[in-house]
């Protein structure tokens, strides 16, 4: 038993391993680990029914047949099981996999200033979604019955899987796909996506660009169980399976060439890690629309307190972007009630002002 | 079991950067290719380790294709240090050099450690195992990329053959560390029987430290052998295009000495002035 879980687990898989981390690494995921647990329990019980956090814990372990000391009544059970949890996990998985995408676009393109958004991923999306939103009383009216609202959704993450083909192919020749290209690839496509949807707003009417207007700001108020089964898959696979790419990120910052006399397949890297980051950034701003800033500045975050080790770096970015979105949606959905401010304006709004302090205290040693 | 490169050739944009260069390194010998900038050197090497692909003829290692060689097969049994790394992300020494047993994926961890602690001896880098890799010098760095390297190939006791290729490994080092990258390359040849190749400018290392030299100029294979019998003054004169000559090392029997240069330095009286001789003469 034990052989065999050494062999697969550890040895196969050591990537991941703990034991390859420094303890200060290894203590820091356990705390960006405990904070996310205590901020969820939490967010799962503010709002306009309060519920203590005790009564949370009991709700969330009452189906285990566990009983807790916490009384609560039906409603706040089905408070917290059908309209917050929905959106909590929401929120970790959009911010996981959002800040998880960022952190190994960075290695990819050995730049710390790279972001999910370079490969065309967002801007894709963004044409998708308001295509839809503009054209969609008129050309997508025979689907929308059955579709039943989930058009702008599907459209996103179609427009999102395209661009990033499309940059990924427009950078691959011969078999190779060049970073440089794929980088400007990259910027040409959101330009052109970005046009598009320019022309879509132009072509709006007042209630249509009210509704693209707070797309493209980002929510997560349209989280629902139906909703999550839907991106989740994606999300999830993208913040599991890109962790175990950490030794080759790594060997990626010395050089594609040095990484490949390293022994690792540079060209099925890129690859994989373009497929993923697309799928899940691509489901990410399907369901949630555009949220800036959470790819960009928590891999920086935790360079600076963790290292440069992509062990430790990709898990604990998935971590912290799960925490710091929930908090962000929190903020989203207290700050103005009963209405709800986008969620993308709060992660500009911390994460622009908190960004400038980065470069200008720390212009060293970030390979600026 | 060799590296072999065989009438290797390397056309770009209609220009010839290698023609027809035929080599080989043998496990347990050190190689220095030598030649005057633009030579094709690098051109050679990156041929060698296959980031590039000849244009015409073709490398084998160990009797079989470069092509037909799994990446970690290769990485096992074969290390390449590039003229120049660019890591701009602050890692420490320690883990630098553990990047070096990436192809050893399945091995216990301790023994990496191990090989990091000696190869980190090795090439003199243990002191700064906890530094900022970015806080380094040009030359500690260079020394921590040979720790490198060295333990991506130190010997796993399986007796495979295993090859170093060194791409200028004594550039940005002082005499007394250009030294000791070059008495470790041997030493790694000599003792653990492993092929080492390096790129090298300065002849009169070359001349002590290598068993053989291959001269190249314009891409072309002028000479290569013994490093005695190839360090000949006409020869390197012609190569390196300024007078050369060659006299026994005072302090190592049976190896040669270098010296470039003529008797006089040549100083044309203008060569600094505004417009030269001719704005002289129109002033007087």
């Amino acid at each position: 038993m034990a052989g065999w879980v050494n062999e697969l687990v550890l040895n196969r898989w050591r990537p991941v391993m703990i034991g390859r981390l420094k303890p200060r690494a290894t203590f820091g995921l356990l705390v960006l680990f405990a904070s996310l647990l205590a901020v969820a329990v939490v967010a799962l019980g503010i709002g306009p029914v309060t519920i203590s956090p005790g009564q949370v814990l009991a709700i969330l372990v009452e189906p285990l047949g566990i009983v807790l000391p916490w009384s609560f009544d039906p409603g706040q059970a089905a408070v917290v099981m059908q309209i917050r949890a929905p959106r909590v996990v929401m929120a970790i998985l959009v911010g996981a996999a959002l800040a998880v995408s960022g952190a190994a676009m960075q290695g990819l393109f050995r730049n710390p200033l790279a972001d999910p958004a370079l490969i065309g991923v967002s801007a894709g999306g963004a044409l998708g979604a308001v295509g839809v939103i503009v054209l969609g009383a008129g050309v997508f009216s025979f689907f929308d019955p059955l579709l039943s609202g989930g058009a702008v959704p599907l459209a996103a993450f179609t427009g999102s899987l395209a661009a990033t083909l499309l940059v990924k192919r427009l950078a691959t020749a011969e078999g190779r796909t060049d970073v440089a290209t794929l980088l400007l690839a990259g910027i040409a496509i959101q330009a052109i996506a970005m046009a598009g949807t320019g022309l879509l707003t132009f072509l709006a009417d007042d209630e249509q660009l009210r509704t693209l207007t707070f797309w493209t700001m980002g929510s997560l108020g349209g989280a629902t169980w139906q909703s999550l089964a839907f991106a989740a898959p994606l999300m999830s696979l993208a913040i599991v399976a890109i962790p175990f790419t950490a030794r080759a990120l790594n060997a990626m910052l010395l050089g594609e060439a040095e990484a490949g006399h390293l022994g690792f397949d540079t060209e099925r890297l890129k690859q994989i890690l373009i497929l993923l980051v697309a799928g899940a950034v691509g489901a990410a701003v399907a369901v949630s629309g555009i949220i800036g800033f959470v790819g960009l500045v928590v891999p920086h975050l935790l360079r600076l307190t963790l290292g440069p080790d992509h062990h430790a770096l990709l898990p604990g970015s998935a971590l912290l972007g799960a925490t710091l979105l929930l908090l962000a949606d929190l903020l989203a959905r207290t700050l103005v009630v009963p209405a709800e401010l986008p969620i993308g304006i709060i992660t500009a709004l911390v994460g622009g002002p908190f960004f400038i302090w980065l470069l200008t205290s720390r212009r060293r040693g970030m390979g600026l | 079991m060799n590296l072999c490169g065989n009438r290797l050739s390397y056309r770009v944009g209609g220009k010839t950067l290698l023609d027809a260069v035929s080599l080989d390194l043998a496990p347990g010998e050190l190689l220095a290719i030598l030649g005057p900038n633009g030579a094709g050197k690098t051109t050679l090497l990156k041929l060698l380790c296959g980031d590039l692909r000849p244009t015409d003829g073709e490398v084998l290692l160990n009797q079989r294709r470069l092509r037909k060689w799994s990446r970690l097969e290769l990485a096992r049994q074969r290390a390449v240090l590039p003229q120049q790394s660019n890591l701009s992300f602050p890692f420490d020494v320690r883990q630098v050099v553990d990047m070096g047993c990436s192809a050893h994926r399945w091995r216990d961890p301790e023994r990496d450690a191990e090989v990091v602690d000696a190869a980190m001896r090795a090439a003199d880098v243990v002191h700064l195992a906890e530094r900022d890799f970015l806080a380094l010098s040009g030359g500690e760095r260079q020394r921590v990329h040979l720790a490198r390297v060295l333990a991506q190939i130190w010997d796993d006791g399986n007796g495979s053959p295993r090859y170093l290729l060194l791409d200028e490994p004594t550039s940005a080092l002082d005499l007394a560390h250009k030294h000791q990258v070059l008495s470790i390359a041997k030493d790694m040849a000599k003792s653990a029987d492993v092929g080492v190749l390096a790129i090298l400018h300065d002849l009169n290392l070359a001349s002590v430290y290598a068993d053989r030299l291959a001269l190249i100029q314009q891409g072309r294979l002028v000479a290569c052998g013994e490093t005695g019998l190839v360090l000949d003054a006409a020869t390197l004169t012609s190569v390196f295009d300024v007078p050369m000559h060659v006299a026994p090392h005072p302090l190592i029997p049976g190896r040669s000495m270098v010296v470039s240069g003529s008797a006089t330095i040549e100083m044309p009286e203008d060569r600094f002035r505004a417009g030269g001789s001719s704005a002289r003469n129109a002033a007087a």
